[in-house]
């Protein structure tokens, strides 16, 4: 019943057991470090450029590199504790919607930027709750909890299976996990997803993908995706930037499409948030 | 995990104000005076002045003979408490995350090192802290109430004895406390007064130690080294330069298995302080948080909250436990060093004290003071 959650919540730990409001100044941080302290979006640089170079998972190297760069790391962050849902902007240098009117795949590219308004401690619980239930997050499919489900039961019927129990790297300090995501009715979406973290000095990356060979259009609309996940303590915060880039067979609708993607994801990944902050504090 | 450096936050503090009090207590009563006040009538704002030539073998504290002059209530003063953590390694390396203050408040304590509380030793009543002062800590989801800590589990019972402090050497030490003995006995503070000042200066003493608690022996090092002498020194946030002060560490390394609360066993205490005037400006203790888990553990329920509620029972089942839930926990507190800094930030009667550098020189036998007579 509560796998989902569970393995939300383990990513959403072992990404956010870290620290950060808003852009920083440097009066703010400046106890944090004997040197003068690098900007959130230094920092973000830097694990990015650790991630391209990495040979294997997790790395970004196959990405596009307007999400692979993660350019531009805390400008346009707003406060979690302030907003209603999480606001995705399409990346620079993506072609329009129009653009792709008559292409077969319609890629979208789109980024989100949040301070937490937490501290690592705070995630404590969260991570205690998490480790308890951790026998259930073992090959086979996973439940999902009625609310992500209701409102659609009658529209699609979603499974999502782990496919690969989740590895830790003590040496790497890296982990991985592996789902197949499989969803019927008004839409078909057949994917397997590979989810892997690694844990820098200064901030934990996640990249999530979707591995070759894609699903073909009868078996998926979603043709495939990446995602970059950074998670970085800074200043009594938590940065949280998020950069997604998914490509999906275009059956004429990128129009409404490239508009509700944004919307989609923004509430979506808001809803997620509050939830385990809600499971952490309970615990 | 925090609140065990509350918890023996009065002790430490009365053993600091009782060994900088009593620096003088191998010295006959003539051989303190109060010397010059640096501007100040009251003598807790003055300074202690020094003999020139003490019998430097070892001498037992013999507190009926205490030539203190009488400071109760005299020593009032504000202080701001600052909660650090900082961690390296842990699990997949999480702890390397951690770096944060995680929080910070005021606390207000008067200072009585009377004659009658070194005679007894009961150093509970050498501190008076102020009203409830709990400190929001949001960062550990608690607010640390540090009366309300302090209120069960500081029991250091009267004695009648004294203080169990003797001078070896240029170094005050404690030969006993809350029912753990020390044998050699344990280094806690120069001996400002007795001392002279090329030895305090050069300051370092390791002593392998056996402490004993109801018959039992842990086997570990104390230490202690002088880092700074003489030097002026304006604590954060305050306008009053002291213009003598000396800063100086004591470490304890290893103890294993002995209850942290009674051993009062930590990584670090640092203490900066000025004998002109008289004040304790800075006291640091550092500590890894596993090392304390039975004090957690130990803490009445109604004074936790927020996390440190949610980690008490994990921590109570965690010795016999091989659950990946505990082994997280405990990796991280392990990999955490908790750095809980106290800071003077004000004290009653420095604006009637002249900062002069050449004023109030007390530190040592070296120090270019009127002799004593002897």
């Amino acid at each position: 019943m509560f796998r989902v959650k569970h393995i939300f919540m383990l990513g959403f730990v072992l990404l956010s057991v870290s620290c950060g409001s808003r852009l920083k100044r440097a009066s703010e941080v400046s106890s944090l470090f004997s040197q003068a302290p690098k900007s959130v979006g230094d920092i973000a640089t830097d694990i990015c450029k650790s991630l391209a170079a990495r040979p294997k998972a997790p790395t970004t190297k196959s990405m596009l590199p307007q999400l692979a760069g993660c350019a531009g790391a805390g400008l346009t962050a707003t406060d979690f504790d302030k907003i209603s849902a999480f606001t995705f902007n399409d990346l620079p240098g993506g072609k329009t919607a129009a653009d792709q009117a008559e292409a077969d795949v319609f890629s979208k590219s789109i980024r989100t930027q949040i301070w937490l308004n937490k501290q690592i401690p705070q995630l404590l619980p969260l991570l205690s709750d998490l480790m308890k239930q951790k026998d259930q997050l073992v090959v086979g499919e996973l439940k999902l909890p009625e609310s992500a489900t209701k409102d659609l039961e009658n529209l699609v019927k979603p499974v999502i299976k782990i496919t690969q129990a989740p590895k830790f790297d003590l040496d790497e300090l890296t982990f991985s996990v592996k789902l197949n995501i499989e969803i019927t009715g008004a839409i078909n979406v057949s994917n397997d997803i590979l989810i892997d973290g690694k844990v820098f000095s200064n901030g934990i990356a996640v990249t999530i993908s979707t591995p070759k060979p894609y699903p073909s259009y009868e078996k998926s609309f979603l043709q495939s995706f990446d995602v970059v996940f950074l998670v970085i303590p800074y200043a009594k915060d938590i940065y949280l930037d998020m950069g997604v880039n998914m490509k999906i067979y275009n059956i004429g609708l990128t129009g409404p499409l490239d508009k509700a993607i944004n919307q989609v994801f923004g509430t979506g990944l808001k809803t997620m948030v509050d939830t385990l902050i809600k499971v952490g504090d309970k615990s | 995990m925090f609140q065990n450096f509350y918890i023996n936050f009065r002790v430490i503090f009365g053993l600091a104000l009782a060994a900088l009090v009593t620096s003088c207590s191998s010295q006959s009563p003539e051989g303190v005076k109060k010397g010059r006040l640096g501007g100040s009538s009251l003598p807790a704002r003055g300074a202690l002045n020094s003999p020139s030539d003490i019998d430097k073998d070892e001498t037992p504290g013999e507190p009926g003979d205490l030539a203190v002059p009488d400071l109760s209530g005299a020593l009032r003063a504000s202080f701001k408490v600052t909660v650090r953590l900082d961690g390296s390694g842990g699990f997949l390396g999480l702890a390397n995350l951690i770096h944060l203050e995680a929080c910070n408040g005021p606390i207000d304590i008067a200072v009585n090192p009377s004659p009658e509380v070194l005679k007894t030793g009961d150093i509970s009543k050498l501190l008076v802290i102020g009203a409830s002062q709990p400190i929001n800590c949001p960062a550990i989801q608690s607010s640390v109430d540090i009366s309300k800590l302090l209120g069960g589990f500081f029991a250091a019972k009267p004695t009648g004895e004294g203080l169990p402090i003797k001078r070896v050497g240029d170094v005050l030490a404690l030969t006993s406390l809350l029912g753990v003995s020390y044998e050699p006995a344990r280094p806690l503070f120069p001996s400002l007064l007795a001392g002279k000042k090329e030895n305090l200066t050069r300051l370092s003493v390791s002593n392998p130690t056996t402490a004993t608690l109801d018959g039992k022996a842990y086997q570990g090092t104390f230490g202690l080294e002088m880092k700074e002498y003489d030097t002026p020194y304006q604590p954060p946030g305050m306008s009053f330069n002291f213009p003598k002060s000396m800063y100086f560490s004591t470490t304890a390394s290893g103890f294993d298995g002995l209850d942290p609360l009674k051993g009062l066993i930590f990584d670090q205490l640092n203490f900066r302080l000025s004998v002109a005037p008289i004040a304790i400006t800075q006291i640091e203790v550092k500590g890894r948080a596993d090392k304390l888990i039975s004090v957690i553990a130990s803490v009445p329920d109604e004074a936790l909250s927020g996390l440190l509620k949610t980690i008490a029972p994990i921590v109570k089942n965690t010795v016999n436990s091989k659950g990946i839930d505990n082994q997280i926990l405990m990796g991280l507190s392990k990999d955490i060093t908790a750095t809980i800094t106290i800071n003077l930030t004000n004290q009653d009667g420095l604006d009637q004290v002249s900062q002069e550098g050449g004023r109030g020189e007390t530190f040592s036998a070296g120090a270019a003071v009127p002799q004593a007579t002897n």
